[in-house]
């Protein structure tokens, strides 16, 4: 019984590397590319909150004269709005490699809602007390080969001291 | 007995696959901390840019502030402001007007250096467009 249990195990131990090697060769890149995923992910969320951060700002260069000369800021609704959009498409035209569509269909499958005077977003249903700009929707993205959707919500307002 | 220089042996074919494995992810893992800075850098360069109307001593030293601060050498860095995506030097580097855009675009060499695999030199860049406010 002894002499079979010893047996066993010395048998055992000529299968324990194949085994190893097996798993590790299947779960260590498994592991890594993992690992790539998650920070390549990590990184074209980042790239793709700046590039809409920084379009919603440009957007608010464009207030209503007649508003500042009174005193109270607002934004022209259209003009706005069609300047965001414009800098949407600059910039996440440099993020084409990134992008699972074309950056011209990113950008106008985007919501902007321009909050001329402040007010309820139609989006989120926050009530923005200053002229704003917010920038919604979903950018489809390639990580890894695979292609995701990730959800953006960016905004910018406009205030005086 | 048998059973320690089996493990031995064992450990000796693995050792080098892991290493090289753990090697790989450290340095893609810094190569990923240099691209993000990198991304950072020009993403606030670019709004100091706008802010400033163009390119101003004060954008070379935001870029140079982020990337030092990530343990990068500043010096190393390529930084091109302009009112043309083209950002070719010659497309003018002076002032933007009001309203019209400023491209700020990064470049740093990185060398990806794994040990037996070799070494490959990579550019890490990233380029935005802001909306210059100065008039």
């Amino acid at each position: 019984m002894r002499r079979q249990v010893i047996g066993t195990l010395r048998r055992q131990d000529g299968t324990v590397l194949p085994y190893t090697a097996a798993a590790l060769a299947f779960l260590v890149p498994l592991a890594f590319q993992l690992v790539v995923a998650a920070t390549s992910l990590r990184d074209v969320r980042k790239e793709i909150s700046d590039a809409i951060a920084l379009s919603a700002v440009a957007g608010l260069g464009e207030a209503r004269l007649e508003s500042l000369l009174s005193g109270t800021l607002a934004l022209d609704p259209v003009a706005a709005e069609q300047v965001t959009r414009q800098y949407l498409d600059y910039n996440l035209s440099y993020l084409q490699g990134r992008l699972a569509a074309p950056h011209a269909q990113v950008v106008s499958a985007l919501h902007v809602s321009v909050l001329a005077e402040g007010g309820t977003d139609p989006v989120t249903g926050y009530p923005w007390p200053y002229p704003t700009i917010h920038v919604a929707g979903e950018v489809p993205v390639l990580v890894a080969g695979q292609s995701l959707e990730l959800g953006f919500h960016q905004d910018a307002s406009l205030r005086t001291p | 007995m048998c059973q320690r220089g089996s493990a031995l042996t064992e450990l000796a074919i693995l050792f080098p696959v892991l290493w090289l494995l753990s090697m790989g992810a450290v340095k893609m893992g810094q190569t990923y901390h240099a691209y993000s800075a990198v991304a950072e850098a020009t993403a606030q360069s670019a709004r100091y840019a706008a802010v400033a109307g163009g390119r101003d001593a004060g954008v070379e030293e935001v870029s140079g502030y982020i990337l030092s601060r990530a343990g990068l050498n500043p010096s190393l860095a390529s930084l091109r402001v302009s009112g043309s995506s083209s950002l070719s030097p010659e497309a003018g580097v002076g002032q933007v007007p009001w309203g019209a855009p400023v491209y700020v675009q990064i470049t740093y060499p990185w060398r990806l250096q794994i040990a037996f695999l070799g070494s490959y030199d990579l550019t890490l860049g990233r380029t935005l467009a802001a909306r210059s406010e100065v008039n």
